[in-house]
């Protein structure tokens, strides 16, 4: 009997670690890492202050090669783009920092006004939407595995000592984990669409009626607009506006929002 | 003298008798005067009026009836009476024959609409009846509830809301509508209103039950003094019987507005394509009735024809008043009617430079259109953006409704302690005046921003400038530019945007969780099925037991306890045996073991006999000898079980 006790024991601390070392490095990926630029986002707020656009978008443009995304620094990056009026890197830089940090009310602000101000019309997101706009994609996706993580745990701490988690309290931890787990993948999938998505940054773009240099123009759509991507070939891409208006544009003339998106890498 | 006196008895009763007749014929003479005079009364015609209610409110409305009988009869004649509108609403007629001799009697129905409130007195309405004029009673009108008196100016009041009977309205014909296979209806619910005030009107298309028709358009007010809402494509559809004929009745609700000032008559137009049955003209047999001469084949020979008609209702006037322009306010943006206006803030506590939404919302009913968002009064240390706004009507014309404004506000001054009151200025169209409406000012409480507080000049200076150079606080509403500030802080950092679950090892990592998962699902069943199993049970404890012994037996061999070791042996041995022979394991003895074990259970029957032996006499074992004595028994229980 205490032979028994003691192999469920170590089995239970075995899977008790494993399950810290996979939360771990669940939460590690999002960890912040060292940052050696920001001396250089600095620089890019002073410069910004100056009034120098193109300096603050210099220095940034440093800090996203040396430190990588935040949403801070995609969003400063779209103030200095709609302050030169370049409006189609503003809204593709308030949509990048908009997919990090979807709450953010400063960057709902500036990017409904950039909209306005420039004549793009844009639906406003329901009320019920907006709690799925608490977290971004990655946090969502992570807190549907953790719930996942949690629960498929509780199972096993079950099915090792029947006696730990009996009656109401396993059912309201799993309750819980389910719930979480609803959640987030309710979550990441609001979010997922934000990965198909692009921005026109050319003015006047043309959209072509089938993917050749040769083919007719069916309609021209302004930089700043969103689109869909639908579908790759070669140099162009298949998008679809706001207004159901389909046609292949120029790869050149469209940024994704989410750079290592799927459909871009096809 | 005795006959004498008979004769003048009978003459006496003769002249009694011839009195009675007399009398029964006078009175019977005087019954035919009276009721012929009546009849010649009636022939030569009468006048009588009456109004319902007696006592109305003021915007309420009043129906005159005036009944005309006669032979010959002429329309109504009322005279002005100052304060008072009389609207004809229908007009209907009924005739007799009474020994031959047609009369008719004509009812007419008028509304009766007061600009004022007061005791009113409708003179005698006058009609010419079979040649002579005749009059009827003056009637009394009393006007009460709040509102102007009936000498202050007409020309400023509204007009009331005119709750007509509509049974009376729809049960009849309205003049030009009788023989008609289909009409059309406009009723405002108003007949004076101010220029920009939203009326709702009901449009009715009345068509002939049985008659097929196409609607080729909505109905279009046709005057160009009116803007319609937009009318529903599907308008609800009902039955009416009018005049004893009934009709498919098609009614929209919606609302319009008078863009300019003046009196405007209000119709509507409908074009439609009635398919009109027609009966084929075959002749009729000159002998007897056809085989055809019945309802199924006048049915099946009948053909219709298509007439595309343009329906016009009748035309009702309406006054159009100007909207004042004394006391107009200065951020008045035309909105008309009864409205009320309520605002939140999104937050009650923040920084300085956090934004906050402001909600502001007015409720009513009027020209939603032409409500703008409400003001700050006082936008000093506030940067403002413009507002957005939702509109969600109550009914299908979009009169009632509420309309909501999100504005984001960010405070610039710590020092702020609430949110100023916001400003929406309308006319009011039952007060006839305009009103501003204003909020309360939401308490707040706003911190000093965290930069600030660190007293990092370099930030600071940038967070200023960067104020300064996007905000405008009052101005922002007149300038393109009004950005939110810029962010200080890098905060966390991702090396690529791509998202989590594209990474291959954390779809990987998925598999622990799913593999947990399994594990738990199936050691749960285990147990589940090892507490349903005794002989799983029985073993798992026979297995502890013989485990247990074995321990026992190596600790004996260490301390060279002989007596110990055998003992736990045997204990070993009959726990093993039980379980094989399924008894209990103190009931089996040396001669049990003799009897059953065979040859290759030596081992066994060894450490029995040793053990009796080293009980009884005190026999001893090396060390050496024990060991191998506990290899063999170990092998040996391990074989009796294959």
């Amino acid at each position: 009997m205490n032979l028994t006790n003691m192999k469920n024991a170590k089995i239970l601390r075995f899977l008790i670690v494993t399950g810290m070392i996979a939360l771990l490095s669940c939460v590690s990926f999002t960890s912040v890492l060292a940052r050696q630029g920001d001396d250089l986002f600095a620089l890019g707020n002073e410069a910004y202050a100056e009034g120098k656009y193109d300096e603050a978008i210099f220095y940034y443009k440093g800090v996203l090669e040396q430190e990588g995304y935040s949403a801070s620094l995609l969003y400063n990056m779209a103030n200095a783009y709609y302050q030169k009026k370049d409006i189609g890197q503003a809204i593709l830089h308030y949509e990048r920092a908009l997919y990090l940090d979807p709450g953010n009310t400063d960057i709902q602000a500036n990017l409904g006004l950039a909209r306005k101000d420039f004549g793009l019309v844009s639906t406003p997101a329901p009320d019920w939407q907006r709690f799925f706009d608490l977290l971004n994609l990655n946090w969502w996706g992570i807190l549907a595995s953790g719930a996942f993580g949690v629960f498929s745990l509780l199972y096993l701490l079950r099915g090792i000592h029947p006696g730990i988690l009996k009656g109401a309290s396993f059912k309201v931890l799993a309750t819980v984990c389910l719930l979480c787990f609803m959640a987030g993948g309710i979550g990441a999938a609001m979010q997922y669409k934000n990965i198909s998505r692009g921005v026109v940054i050319k003015d006047n773009a043309h959209l072509l009626v089938s993917p050749f240099d040769s083919a007719s123009s069916s309609a021209s759509i302004k930089d700043g607009k969103t689109v869909r991507i639908a579908k790759t070939y070669r140099g162009y891409l298949l998008v679809e506006g706001v207004n159901g208006k389909s046609g292949w544009i120029k790869k050149n003339s469209v940024e994704p929002v989410v750079p290592s998106g799927k459909l871009w890498e096809t | 003298m005795r006959s004498l006196r008979i004769e003048l008895i009978k003459a006496i009763e003769w002249d009694r008798i011839i009195i009675a007749r007399t009398c029964f014929l006078i009175v019977v003479c005087t019954l035919i005067l009276f009721a012929g005079g009546a009849q010649a009364q009636g022939l030569a015609g009468d006048i009588s009026a009456r109004v319902e209610p007696q006592e109305i409110a003021l915007g309420d409305a009043a129906i005159l009836a005036v009944y005309i009988s006669g032979e010959q009869t002429g329309a109504p004649s009322i005279s002005p009476v100052d304060g008072l509108r009389f609207l004809p609403i229908e007009q209907s007629s009924q005739y007799h024959s009474v020994n031959g001799r047609i009369s008719s009697t004509v009812s007419y129905l008028y509304q009766v609409q007061a600009e004022g409130s007061g005791d009113y007195t409708i003179p005698p309405v006058r009609a010419n009846i079979n040649g002579r004029i005749r009059k009827t009673e003056p009637i009394d009108l009393r006007v009460s509830g709040p509102g102007r008196s009936r000498n202050s100016s007409a020309a400023s009041l509204l007009p009331p809301d005119p709750k007509v009977d509509r049974q009376a309205g729809t049960s009849s014909h309205r003049p030009g509508e009788e023989n008609q296979l289909a009409f059309l209806r406009v009723t405002p619910s108003k007949y004076r209103s101010y220029v920009g005030q939203l009326v709702p009107i009901e449009i009715k298309a009345f068509f002939r039950q049985g008659l097929q028709a196409t609607l080729n358009s909505l109905p279009v007010i046709s005057n160009n003094a009116f803007a319609c809402q937009r009318l529903s494509k599907k308008p609800t559809q009902t039955e009416e019987v009018i005049d004893g004929v009934p009709y498919v009745v098609l009614t929209w609700h919606t609302a319009m507005s008078a863009v300019k000032e003046g009196e405007h008559p209000v119709s509507a137009e409908l074009a439609a394509t009635l398919i009109i049955p027609q009966t084929s003209r075959r002749r009729r047999p000159a002998f007897g009735s056809s085989l055809f001469d019945d309802d199924f084949f006048n049915s099946f020979f009948n053909t219709s024809r298509e007439e595309a008609v343009t329906l016009t209702s009748s035309r009702q006037n309406m006054r159009v008043l100007p909207l004042p322009k004394a006391g107009r306010p200065k951020n008045f943006s035309g909105a008309v009617g009864q409205f009320r206006l309520w605002a939140s803030a999104s937050l009650k506590s923040c920084m300085v430079g956090d934004p906050i939404t402001l909600k502001m919302t007015v409720k009513g009913d009027g020209n939603f259109d032409r409500v703008s968002s409400p003001l700050f009064t006082s936008p000093k240390g506030w940067k403002t953006y413009t507002p957005t706004a939702s509109f969600k009507p109550a009914d299908s014309s979009g009169y009632k409704g509420k309309k909501r404004f999100e504005q984001a506000i960010i405070p610039l001054e710590a020092s702020i302690k609430k949110i100023p009151s916001v400003e929406f200025s309308y006319f009011n169209t039952n007060s006839e005046k305009y009103v501003t409406l204003r909020t309360k000012p939401i308490k707040i409480k706003i911190q000093p921003d965290s930069i600030q507080a660190k007293g990092s000049s370099h930030r600071d200076a940038i967070r200023k400038a960067s104020l300064a150079g996007t905000s405008d606080s009052s101005d922002s509403m007149k300038t393109p530019s009004g950005l939110a500030p810029i962010h200080m802080d890098l905060g966390p950092v991702v090396n690529n945007l791509r998202p989590v679950f594209a990474n291959p090892w954390f779809i990987g990592a998925q598999g622990i969780p799913l593999g947990l998962l399994f594990a738990g699902l199936f050691l749960g069943r285990r147990n589940r099925r090892l507490s349903d199993d005794p002989a799983l049970l029985k073993r798992r404890y026979v297995k502890q037991k013989v485990g247990k012994s074995i321990k026992e037996m190596d600790r004996a061999i260490v301390g060279h306890d002989v007596p110990g070791f055998f003992t736990a042996c045997r204990c070993t041995a009959q726990e093993r045996l039980g379980e094989i022979w399924s008894q209990a394991p103190e009931t089996i003895t040396l001669a049990e073991v003799k009897e059953r074990l065979s040859e290759n259970a030596a081992g066994v029957r060894h450490v029995f006999e040793n053990a009796d032996a080293v009980a009884y006499s005190g026999q001893t074992f090396s060390q050496e000898e024990l060991k191998q004595f506990r290899d063999l028994l170990v092998k040996e229980l391990k074989n009796l079980g294959t």
